[in-house]
């Protein structure tokens, strides 16, 4: 199969995101040093959000294939949820 | 697809007689020997392997329950103890589910059917394929070892703290087999997914695939996304028993709801697992008996997901009464009615079809309409329990065991053997006898009813579940149920007897023998190796049938 | 099937529909590894909200510094497979080859750094279940239950990374071995997807073992 230049992403780009997440990691690990507040974890794991994010779609290439692979990366997450919301649907009204 | 046009045409050049003189090459005579099978990548032989597999899970679970039955003849149970009792209703709960109900129609008729109905070659990744029933094996093997080396009682279900902490059981072994079990569930429902996707044939649009294609899709979802979490809650389970560390362990700080949540993720979707593709088969049979396009196809097709993902949301009201929060329990109970509503809209759609049409009163078509009387019996008992008063009465009592297994072998076992009555022709080239067949369905369904129709009410007064001893007041209706299980045996027996028989005196099949629409009947019986001679195209709606 | 060329499996029509399928396919496989390591994280979650110090304390006496190196390795491996996805579909298989290696290397870096941690808990004796030191934390249960979880989901992940590494060396050292032939794009494709996911499994697991320190 010839592939063309655009259904890929440029090595520019492929640095670009490797240098942004090496500042999110940056990031989450001077959160140890910042006082404590219910809204750390949030922070931290909204981070790991954001680098999971970029990785899924220039690393893992979301952005260059048809979107029925999109159905199955927002329905894992989606069915997470599910699975979050109804269990602590429960601990969090006992 | 002309298929009418196609089969007559086949008919008249073609005769059975004829095929009957000279071989022609087919999956199963390509290649010989018992190598050839155990290395096969032919999603046919595949789904063969599995069937033979799966009947003999089957056979065992099967027995345990005549063991129980028999027991539960006397109050006081004269024929076992109560820990043999524990152990085998844990093993037949284990294997008829796991090793029979879950696999049954989407390993044997799925990998069968699926590539065919899509005019395709194979599934997407054939090799996977295989290595789907090897895992399934191995898992076979590390259950019947805990089996033999002594048995678990803690039931199907494997609560915890007793599963983890107090069982004396070999759970480890048993919960092992079930985590392995799960991947080779996990690859079947990732090679459907992507078979369904990407290799349909020229011009078969999703609106035009068979209802049975969209059944094992929504099944392949809820397989791929619910058996991960219950390999957790195995793994966890297991590594808490090695390690004696307390994740669901109160008495060690955790939490034994937490283990309920995850194995209910799993384990109510798991009911769509097994019913899903019965509803697919009903759907195929209902149609070719009916000669009728199955009313309202796309609300048929739709409902199909819509029960995948709603199944999802309802796995609280197996912990009403739990220490689960009553406003959890209220939400859940509201979520389960929802559930109600597509399953409805099934069964309705099926009546108005064999309205519609005219009906032919074939084995599988008894089966189809056997399973829609039991299934509407289960789903409406479905409502009592996800109403959170009424489910306080009947909870753990035989009330909940009649519902199920209304479900579950009423639906779905239903299901599956009208299928394999269905496309027995085409998978092994043969026909079985008519007059055997139907009267087999017909035992089932009143053996089916004479079992389990009683334990309704034994459960109503109040009679609890894994006991094996009771009240003699409950006794005649324990007896009537065990009467009808012996039923229900023999009418198990007679469509094993009389498929193999079959095999040596069944007369050839045509190659469309139903003259029933859809791509697997315009190939010959049984298929050939890579199922069409060129890639077929489809240019019509499912089920155009024109007389 | 004569008409088909050598590289595309016979159940196919032609590549783009091989990789095409091999790419969905993997998707689905992910999703559910998605619910597999996500039903840990709400373990987590849940265990956590009964014991919020005990975990603070227990993180505590994970190594920061390790974790953060670790995050860093499995990122760059990331970028790595990605570079070399792109070079072996441009067929600069040397390049391609060259990054998959590298990224393999940083695999197994990752794993050794791993099971110094491991054996750093081994020596402190903090080994849930087996030998706990319950008078080095303040809330000894909880600790427990933390470092239940850290290493089951840690062991966890690194199982997957150690079939990454094989996965991905055994392309290499095949492609190696098939030298002047074709490669064949979807095998490519299927493997990247896995060990980035890998990856970022680790990206989830690294805040919620390492940075909830106090
Ligand atoms: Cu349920």
């Amino acid at each position: 199969m010839s592939q063309s230049h655009e259904d890929m992403p440029s090595n520019a780009l492929l640095l670009g995101i490797l240098a942004a997440l090496m500042v999110l990691l940056g990031a989450a690990f001077s959160l140890v040093w910042l006082p404590h507040g219910p809204w750390k974890p949030f922070l931290a794991i909204l981070i790991a959000g954001a680098k999971a994010a970029l990785i899924v779609w220039i690393f893992m290439r979301a952005r260059y294939h048809d979107h029925t692979s999109w159905l199955f990366i927002i329905g894992g997450i989606f069915w997470l949820a599910i699975l979050f919301t109804l269990t602590f649907a429960d601990y969090l009204t006992r | 697809m002309d298929n009418s046009a196609n089969s007559q045409h086949h008919l008249v050049n073609d005769p059975p007689e004829n095929v009957a003189e000279e071989p022609q090459e087919n999956y199963l005579n390509e290649g010989k020997g018992l190598m050839s099978w155990l290395t096969t990548t032919d999603h046919k032989r595949i789904g063969i392997l599995y069937l033979l597999t799966i009947t003999f899970f089957f056979c065992i679970a099967a027995f345990a329950a005549a063991i129980m039955r028999a027991d539960l003849t006397t109050p006081q149970g004269d024929l076992v103890i109560s820990e043999t009792y524990n152990k085998l209703f844990t093993v037949h709960g284990v294997l008829m589910i796991w090793f029979f109900l879950v696999p049954s129609i989407p390993t044997v008729l799925g990998n069968f059917l699926v590539p065919l109905m899509l005019g395709a070659k194979d599934v997407a990744f054939p090799r996977l394929n295989l290595a789907s029933w090897y895992v399934f094996v191995a898992a076979g093997v590390f259950t019947l070892y805990a089996m033999v080396a002594g048995g678990v009682d803690t039931g199907w279900t494997f609560y915890t703290p007793y599963s983890s902490t107090y069982s004396n059981g070999h759970v480890i072994s048993m919960a092992m087999g079930i985590f392995i079990a799960g991947f080779s569930s996990i690859f079947t429902g990732v090679n459907f997914i992507a078979t369904i996707h990407k290799m349909r044939a020229p011009g078969l649009t999703w609106m035009r695939l068979p209802l049975f294609i969209w059944s094992l899709y929504a099944t392949s979802i809820v397989i791929v996304l619910a058996t991960p979490v219950l390999a957790i809650s195995m793994f966890l389970v297991m590594v808490e028993r090695l390690f004696g560390v307390g994740i669901f362990d109160p008495a060690l700080g955790g939490d034994p709801l937490l283990f309920q949540h995850l194995f209910w993720f799993y384990s109510h979707p798991a009911v769509y697992i097994m019913i899903l593709p019965g509803f697919g088969a009903i759907s195929e049979i209902i149609a070719t008996f009916s000669r009728h396009r199955v009313y309202g196809y796309s609300v048929v097709a739709f409902s199909s997901l819509s029960i995948a993902v709603l199944g999802f949301l309802v796995w609280g009201h197996h912990m009403f009464v739990s220490s689960q929060s009553v406003y959890a329990g209220l939400v859940f109970s509201l979520l389960s009615f929802l559930v109600a509503v597509p399953s409805a809209i099934k069964v309705f759609n099926w009546s108005v079809t064999m309205i519609l049409g005219r009906v032919q009163f074939t084995t599988p078509l008894l089966y189809a309409v056997g399973f829609l009387g039991l299934f509407t019996i289960g789903g409406l008992t479905g409502l009592f329990l996800a109403t959170l008063a009424v489910d306080v009465h009947v909870h753990d009592t035989y009330f909940v065991v009649a519902h199920f297994h209304y479900i579950m072998v009423g639906g779905m076992v239903m299901g599956y053997l009208g299928g394999l009555h269905l496309w027995w022709p085409k998978i092994t080239g043969r026909m079985y006898h008519e007059w055997w067949g139907r009267i087999g369905a017909t035992l089932i369904f009143i053996g089916f009813n004479l079992t389990f129709f009683p334990q309704f009410i034994l459960g109503y007064l109040g009679m609890p579940r894994r006991y094996h001893t009771y009240p003699p007041e409950f006794q005649f209706l324990n007896v009537v149920s065990t009467a009808g299980a012996t039923i229900l045996g023999l009418g198990y027996l007679l469509p094993f007897i009389y498929l193999i028989v079959s095999l040596k005196k069944g007369k050839k099949a045509p190659d469309n023998p139903w003259r029933a629409t859809g791509l697997e009947w315009t190939t010959s019986s049984p298929p050939p190796k890579h199922n069409f001679e060129q890639t077929p195209t489809v240019n019509e709606e499912a089920y155009a049938y024109k007389d | 099937m004569g008409h088909l060329s050598q590289e595309v499996h016979e159940a196919y029509r032609d590549e783009v529909q091989e990789k095409r399928t091999g790419y969905l396919g993997m998707w689905a496989f992910l999703s559910s590894e998605i619910l597999f390591f996500g039903s840990f994280f709400l373990a987590y979650a849940v265990i956590r909200s009964f014991h919020a110090d005990a975990f603070r304390e227990a993180s505590g006496h994970l190594s920061l510094l390790w974790g953060t190196i670790n995050t860093a390795v499995l990122l760059v491996s990331s970028y790595l497979i990605a570079f070399g996805e792109k070079a072996f579909e441009l067929r600069r298989n040397k390049a391609g080859m060259l990054s998959w290696a590298g990224a393999a290397v940083l695999g197994v870096a990752f794993l050794a750094i791993k099971f110094y941690e491991y054996g750093e808990k081994f020596h402190h004796h903090h080994i849930p279940g087996l030998d706990f030191k319950a008078e080095d934390f303040q809330h000894p249960q909880g600790a427990e239950l933390f470092h239940f979880l850290y290493f089951s989901m840690t062991g966890l992940h690194a199982l997957h990374l150690i079939v990454g590494v094989c996965w991905i060396s055994g392309m290499v050292l095949w492609f190696k071995l098939r030298k002047g032939r074709t490669i064949q794009t979807t095998y490519v494709t299927t493997a990247a997807l896995y060990w980035h996911f890998v990856d970022l499994v680790w990206v989830f697991l690294y805040p919620m073992l390492y940075l909830i320190r106090p």
